[in-house]
């Protein structure tokens, strides 16, 4: 009888230590195993986004000196100063004579909020083909310079031009 | 000894049920109070591992934050550049081919004087000055050829003013308009501003307006310089859309009326004309306007001439009237309106 009741007492124990301890503590290592799984899927995400940002940049680097053109056209600041210097020479090297060069404002563009344009102009006085091969080199400069308008007018055997012009620059 | 055994016995009455029951519940007991002590094991080691693998996890998402602040800084930044370069470029219009097609189409014997090109409207507006009509005539014809007439508008075609004086050239005004594949060149009216012919090139042209392409009046002035070579200067010449010509000349020398009899019937004979009819005759004598005849009578189509040979006769005579006293009193000036044959514009009206 004795036996009896101790091996009842056991299986108390038993379902006690079960419900009380054992089923939890599994339950809370299941969910810990749970988060681990979790954890490590998002781990293995973040290292294939960093190997494909590092892939990514490798390429890039080998696109170096085109990315350096391109922030060169697109600077940050309007560096108008090496705009009007470069044209300045440009008309000087095609023989025609400069009237005035300047009237700058600068706005945002309509097409991207991100960028500025600079409007600006200038009067040049001299002979038909040398103004064009003028324009011609204003755009094929690396720096875009899109051409607005041309006003020409003549004066006795030369002409004077008007041109107005733009170029942009990134908004940082 | 007698208890003892007695002891023994009740010891032996234990069934071996129980017993294997009673071993059975011990060793469940067992099993489960080992496996909750081996899971605070575990639960140590996982926890350990858990603890790595937040840690570096924290690393490498730290790691990837900052490349994603490198990507939005860098890589957003150049590709909304690149975009921006790129739509710049492709709507990029080269000035110089502008001045390309301008100098192809551009009459060798003909020079512009002024030039506005607004690149944003893709339209310029250009001044120039022909050596005479019939290099304007030429380059109108080259135009015509390399273009196709897209419509008239208002009351003139064309209009062109010639300056007077040494000089005698011709003014006119022919505005481009250059749009995707097509080339559209607008003659301006310079009294009003208004574009009073519009030229395009396009193959792709509906009918309808390529009827109004028969509309362009050029031949007529091209027959102008046979009749104003010697004794007459082309002072202004309009066409109008109900195919009517105004043309005003100017008598240099010679026998005046005499002359301008003869560009009467010149006119006359030219098959894209159907009448002709002197509107208005001026007498100058040394730069000064002396008297004005007014001759409203109407010169008949060489179809309708036999009907009308009394008129004919009544304005011969007026004239032989007139003649004596306008040569003696110096230059004239006169206007004729020519009624343009539609057959030969293909116009049917």
């Amino acid at each position: 009888m004795k036996i009896f009741i101790t091996a009842i007492v056991f299986i108390g124990l038993t379902v006690f230590l079960v419900t009380s301890f054992l089923l939890p503590e599994i339950e809370e290592l299941m969910a810990m195993r749970d988060e681990m799984d979790s954890h490590q899927r998002r781990l293995d995400s973040l290292e294939e986004y960093i190997k494909k940002v590092e892939d990514i940049e490798e390429k890039r680097d080998k696109y170096e000196e085109e990315l350096k053109r391109v922030n060169h056209i697109l600077p940050v600041y309007p560096e108008m100063p090496a705009v009007f210097s470069t044209i300045e020479e440009m008309i000087r090297r095609n023989d025609l004579a400069i009237v005035s060069l300047g009237s700058v404002s600068v706005r945002r563009t309509d097409e991207a909020v991100d960028f500025k344009e600079v409007e600006f102009s200038f009067n040049v006085f001299g002979g038909y083909p040398e103004f064009k091969n003028l324009i011609d080199d204003m755009e094929s400069l690396e720096r875009i310079i899109k051409i607005d308008s041309i006003r020409m007018e003549r004066e006795g055997w030369s002409y004077l031009f008007s041109v107005e012009a733009k170029t942009h620059f990134f908004l940082d | 000894m007698a208890i003892k055994l007695k002891q023994d016995k009740k010891k032996k009455k234990v069934p071996k049920k129980t017993k294997i029951f009673s071993l059975i519940v011990f060793l469940v007991f067992f099993a489960i109070a080992t496996i909750y002590l081996l899971s605070f094991l575990y639960r140590s080691s996982l926890e350990d591992d858990y603890n790595e693998m937040m840690e570096f996890y924290s690393q490498k998402e730290a790691e990837a934050q900052s490349l994603r602040r490198q990507v939005d800084r860098v890589a957003v930044e150049e590709d909304t550049k690149i975009r921006f370069l790129k739509d710049i470029i492709e709507r990029r219009r080269k000035t110089t081919d502008f001045f390309s097609l301008l100098e192809e189409l551009t009459h060798p014997r003909l020079y512009f004087n002024s030039m506005s090109l607004d690149v944003i409207e893709g339209e310029a507006r250009i001044e120039g000055v022909a050596e005479n009509f019939r290099v304007l005539g030429e380059q109108v014809q080259y135009l015509r050829e390399k273009s196709a007439i897209f419509e008239g508008e208002a009351n003139d075609l064309i209009r062109v003013i010639a300056r007077g004086g040494e000089e005698s050239l011709d003014q006119y005004t022919l505005e481009f308009f250059i749009s995707e594949g097509n080339l559209e060149i607008y003659i301006m009216d310079e009294k009003t501003g208004r574009e009073v012919l519009e030229l395009e090139r396009d193959n792709q042209r509906p009918k309808a307006q390529a009827i109004k392409e028969e509309r362009m009046v050029i031949l007529p002035l091209e027959g102008e310089t046979e009749i104003s070579q010697e004794f007459l200067e082309l002072v202004s010449l309009s066409v109008s859309e109900e195919m009517s010509a105004s043309v005003y000349f100017y008598l240099l020398e010679g026998e005046k009326i005499e002359e301008m009899n003869n560009t009467f019937l010149i006119l006359e004979k030219n098959p894209l004309i159907e009448k002709v009819e002197v509107v208005e005759m001026r007498v100058r004598e040394d730069e000064e306007e002396i008297d004005v005849v007014i001759l409203e009578e109407e010169e008949e189509t060489n179809e309708e001439e036999d009907n009308n040979n009394d008129e004919e006769e009544e304005l011969d005579e007026e004239e032989e009237l007139d003649e004596e006293e306008l040569i003696k009193r110096g230059e004239v000036n006169f206007s004729l309106r020519l009624y343009l044959n539609p057959r030969m514009f293909g116009v049917s009206y």
